[in-house]
């Protein structure tokens, strides 16, 4: 084995391209891979911690409803009637000044009653978090016994350069409790004291909640509920687990396009291992000769794969690391403007991490190195020297018509996820079969075509489709890779065009007002001699009954919305689908619209019923009349007149202003810049909220977009440079040209226009496949994971900006390589011929 | 057509310098052919760049086709291989990926020439007529040695350079090669340089010159018998 591996190790001294080729590839993979771990296992940590501060086994809350307030005498009235499981919390939005910076920070406060916490937990076993009782209860002493503190998780006091021992001042002067930095595994990404001193510090006896700790049961829950004032009412937390279900499909995302980059990384390290064992089978042939056996050959060639594997794990897995990092500013913001969830990063588990990485790059490389390896087996195999391979071409074309009918099938028969991410495979596969036949069909067929007195072009044409046989693994990287680009270019246009459009045309108000306190709002305007029109909008969540469930947290919570009627709003008004006569039935109080999320997630359709229940009055039936598109919203909703809010307790949501001038709208903005409600309402203007609407969009595809970007840059430098390879190991070729008359830039003028004809060819192929794979994403993909769906989009400029950039990617790679490779002297590259 | 004179060609390895070849002078009219011979090292294959205008010599003038090939750009000297000179290889050399008729026709095609009867002619009398689609690969050695001369004549160049054009062929194939090489160079009137180590080969020339550690044992008008040095 020893000399074997020693020849493996000199061999690389003219392999080097080769080697990097392989090394570049793994490392991508596994940085593309890790980074993606990492965001996904940071976001899982954070989603626990933030929901549940300190504390598990919270499962609900009890709030006040719209206009009202939870005070400190109901807390106490509730204890009084035995519910002795209530911890009062208080959260609140602050800017501080930063003490070394001076510059003004908003961060989120937390105030807990710590007391009752500790009480609870020494009575009743309460779990605090994954620290012991005893430990947290210390930390939490300090909290709420002189001298005061406030404690912050150490990566958010880093993250936000704060020390122990600072005293933060609010802005508005008054000082936070003195800041110790501790490691309690609860803390998110706030600052977190004693409720006590929280209200002191904003001089307000406020609370904003009451967790209900310890287990609860149907009959707990129904013995709380009946007990609670009129005020307030009890609701299921937003988990963990919920804000893990709501992003889960932002993380499938993510997922999935490190996956289809590590694919493309594997069809890379296949194609440098295919040009790797290309250039050691004559070394490898004459030992054969000598007597090794196949069997040693393929355990130096497996050895060699585990030890390229080791020193490529960890760097991947560190460049991933440093990725995640990057991107998580970014990723923080698309989460918390998209679903209204924070994320932070916790310590990474390096060394699982790496082994992670080290499985992946052995399971990748092991499967990439199946294909060259079987070559290699034919080739090894002395005996048999007339081994044949089936060099058929019509072969890929059955394929290409095998797998497309499979991913079909898959495709329209897809009940999840599983189903749909197969047919997306198999329609790729069936493109690369299709690629390997079409590629050295089309330009044969173009050799045929071109005039025989353009010999160059002829030559060019003939040479392609030997390149293009050699290169076919590089070429189906690349065409992997721009069938995702085209895909995910093609998506994300129909999206953001059929967000605009539904923005646009839902968005009819001049200004949208929401506020805790609409009545405070409501006698101020009345106030105010502004002319304009205002629309309330009322909403409450009711349980849906279309699917019978055994158990009460398992209900579908319904959110129902109030809609105007009047033809401006009806105009407003995107369908999916509607009956004819959809506004007469609606504003009858008959019908009900649902929005694409319930009706998907549900399998209901136009002209079925809808039933659920509003707390505890009578259940309701409503026939469903229009299915609107509602994008970006998680929940399942459906739209009643106004009017049908009046005979329950309904909040109101928005107010929509239509003013009658922009003057009039500036007079409003201006008062209610200057009165003292100002800091009870949030006002925002319709463009406004359009631009912060299509902000958040972009961002939310940021870091796909960059994934794909990378893939495709490492598949065009994968596709370029084993052409440049093979190019090189077919210098006689081009030496022969060159003795010929066929001058330097000529040479390299016609290895541009080869390179440019493939990346062309390989557009050309990836192009339906591209549409077909963003019909899948809208159709299957979408659908399954955020149960909305909306028209495809076909921009031609779009198409040509991808094929532009496919072409210029690879001219830009060869370009530095063929220009070196056009100074070498002539004399150097005849001697290949033996002259 | 080839006028050679006060030749010299020097590499340097390190600090010493070696001389490829050493105050080279020869002449050579047109329509004669050439056989060169020499041991390993001696130069021949310095002597076939410098005259296929692939290098260029240190010293002294070479002039082909009344041409001087010292003086000449890059792009001169791509044209000047382009219309001027055809080369027969050891190895054939063939474009792999072009058919018989393809590879023959090729170097007129570059020139712009018309093809016709001229190239049929050529394709039958190297008797290739039934291999004109056939890929190189399909072909024997002695074919593929006869189409790569059949390219070399194709656009009718002043001067013919062959570097050990029987290297490869078994005795039968050679001297079936050799003929029609040297047979239709004569019948088309060109100039032939073959540099060779086979008398056999050198038998067939007008003119047999002997180079030893980069001199001339013998000028053109002092024929070697051609015996190793």
């Amino acid at each position: 084995m020893a000399p074997l591996l020693k020849l493996i190790w000199a061999s690389y001294q003219h392999n080097t391209l080769r080697l990097a080729l392989v090394f570049i590839a793994l490392v991508t993979a596994c940085a593309g891979l890790s980074a993606v771990l990492v965001i996904n296992s940071a976001a899982k940590n954070s989603y626990a911690s933030a929901s549940q501060p300190f504390l598990q086994q919270v499962e609900q809350r009890i709030i006040a409803r719209s206009g009202h307030a939870l005070s400190k005498e109901d807390f106490a009235s509730l204890r009084r009637l035995g519910f002795s499981q209530l911890i009062p919390v208080l959260r609140t939005s602050q800017h501080i000044v930063h003490p070394i910076t001076g510059g003004s920070l908003q961060i989120s406060l937390l105030g807990i009653d710590t007391f009752s916490v500790i009480n609870y937990s020494a009575s009743n076993g309460l779990k605090l978090e994954q620290n012991s009782s005893e430990a947290v209860s210390d930390e939490l002493g300090q909290l709420w016994r002189p001298p005061y503190a406030s404690v912050i998780h150490p990566d958010f006091a880093t993250e936000l350069n704060l020390i122990s021992g600072q005293i933060l001042p609010l802005e508005n002067t008054p000082l936070l409790p003195k800041l110790t930095v501790t490691k309690i595994n609860g803390l998110g990404r706030e600052i977190v004291m004693d409720i006590g001193q929280l209200q002191q510090v904003l001089g307000t006896d406020k609370i904003s909640e009451l967790l209900v700790v310890g287990e609860t049961n149907d009959v707990s829950t129904s013995e709380l509920r009946t007990a609670l004032p009129d005020h307030l009412r009890l609701e299921n937390i937003n988990t963990g687990e919920q804000a893990q279900q709501l992003t889960g499909s932002f993380h499938l995302n993510l997922l999935a396009m490190a996956c289809l980059m590590f694919v493309v990384c594997m069809f890379v390290v296949m194609n440098a291992l295919h040009l790797l064992i290309m250039k050691r089978w004559q070394n490898l042939r004459i030992l054969r000769q000598l007597g090794v056996s196949r069997k040693q050959i393929y355990w130096a060639q497996g050895a060699e794969l585990v030890f390229i594997s080791l020193l490529c794990a960890p760097l991947g897995a560190i460049s991933g690391i440093f990725l995640a990092q990057l991107a998580s500013p970014q990723v923080s913001l698309t989460l918390q403007s998209l679903f209204d969830v924070r994320i932070s990063y916790t310590q990474v588990a390096y060394v699982t991490l790496i082994a992670q990485c080290f499985a992946a790059c052995i399971l990748g490389a092991f499967s990439a190195a199946i294909l060259p390896m079987w070559q290699l087996n034919s080739k090894l195999a002395l005996r048999n020297l007339n081994v044949t391979v089936n060099t058929s071409h019509r072969s890929w074309l059955y394929a290409c018509i095998v797998l497309g009918c499979v991913a079909l099938g898959l495709g329209f028969y897809s009940i999840n996820m599983l189903m749909s991410f197969s047919a997306i495979a198999m329609s790729i596969f069936a493109g690369c079969s299709l690629l390997i036949y079409a590629l050295p069909k089309s330009l044969n067929t173009l050799f045929h075509c071109l005039p025989e007195q353009w010999v160059l072009f002829r030559w060019l044409a003939a040479d392609g489709v030997r390149l293009s046989q050699k290169s076919k693994i590089a070429c189906c990287a690349f065409f992997i890779a721009l069938t995702s680009n085209i895909g995910m270019n093609l998506m994300v246009d129909s999206f953001r065009q059929a967000t605009q459009q539904w923005l646009g045309q839902r968005l009819v108000a001049d200004q949208y007002i929401s506020t805790q306190s609409p009545k405070v709002f409501t006698q101020w305007l009345a106030t105010q001699d502004i002319d304009m029109q205002v629309i309330e909008r009322k909403g409450l969540d009711a349980v849906l009954l279309n699917k019978p469930v055994s158990k009460p947290q398992h209900r579908t919570t319904l959110e129902l919305r109030s809609y105007p009627s009047s033809n401006l709003y009806q105009e407003a008004m995107l369908f999916a689908d509607q009956q004819e006569d959809v506004w007469q039935i609606f504003t009858s109080g008959q019908g009900v619209l649902v929005n694409q999320q319930l009706a998907l997630r549900h399998g209901l359709t136009l002209g079925e019923t809808l039933s659920f229940q509003v707390e505890s009055a009578q259940p309701e039936t409503k026939q469903i009349v229009g299915i609107y598109y509602d994008y970006g919203n998680q929940s399942a909703q459906a739209l009643l007149p106004l009017e049908h809010f009046a005979k329950y307790n309904a909040n109101t949501t928005l107010f929509a202003l239509h003013f009658v001038s922009k003057q009039q709208q500036n007079l409003f903005v201006n008062q209610l810049a200057s009165a003292s409600i100002s800091n009870q309402v949030r006002s925002i203007q319709t463009h406004e909220l359009m631009a912060l609407s299509m902000q958040t969009f972009e961002r939310t595809f940021v870091i796909t977009d960059g994934l794909n970007i990378v893939t495709l840059l490492v598949a065009a430098l994968s596709l370029a440079t084993s052409v440049l390879m093979i190019d090189m190991d077919n210098r006689p070729q081009r030496a022969l040209l060159r003795s010929m008359g066929v001058g330097n830039y000529q040479m390299t003028g016609l290895s541009l226009i080869q390179y440019t004809l493939l990346s062309l060819l390989a557009f050309l192929v990836a192009l339906p496949f591209g549409i077909g794979l963003t019909w899948l994403l809208i159709n299957l993909i979408n659908v399954q994971a955020f149960s909305w769906s909306y028209p495809i989009l076909i921009t031609p400029s779009k198409l040509f900006s991808a094929g532009v950039m496919s072409v210029m990617l690879i001219v830009i790679v060869v370009a530095l390589p063929l220009y070196r490779l056009s100074r070498r002297k002539l004399v150097e590259d005849i001697k290949c011929l033996s002259f | 057509m080839i006028e050679v004179s006060g030749l010299v060609k020097q590499i340097t390895d390190g600090y010493s310098h070696k001389c490829i070849l050493d105050k080279l002078d020869f002449h050579l009219g047109e329509q004669q052919s050439v056989a060169i011979g020499g041991d390993s090292g001696s130069g021949k294959s310095t002597l076939l760049h410098i005259l296929a205008a692939l290098d260029n010599a240190d010293k002294g003038v070479v002039k082909v086709a009344g041409l001087t090939l010292n003086s000449m750009s890059e792009t001169q000297a791509d044209q000047f291989r382009k219309k001027h000179l055809g080369i027969v290889f050891q190895q054939f050399n063939l474009i792999d990926c072009l058919s018989v008729w393809d590879n023959i026709t090729f170097p007129a095609r570059l020139n712009g020439l018309s093809i016709g009867t001229y190239h049929n002619d050529l394709l039958e009398q190297l008797g290739l007529s039934s291999h004109k689609h056939k890929l190189p690969v399909n072909l024997s050695g002695g074919e593929q040695q006869r189409v790569a001369i059949a390219r070399a004549l194709s656009h009718q160049p002043s001067l013919v350079l062959a570097d050990e054009p029987t290297g490869n062929l078994d005795d039968n194939n050679s001297q079936n090669v050799s003929e029609l090489l040297f047979g239709l160079c004569k019948k088309l009137g060109l100039t032939l340089v073959v540099v060779t180590h086979s008398p056999k080969v050198a038998a067939f020339a007008d003119t047999r010159l002997l180079l030893q550690q980069g001199r001339l044992l013998n000028t053109p008008n002092q024929t070697s018998n051609f015996v190793s040095a």
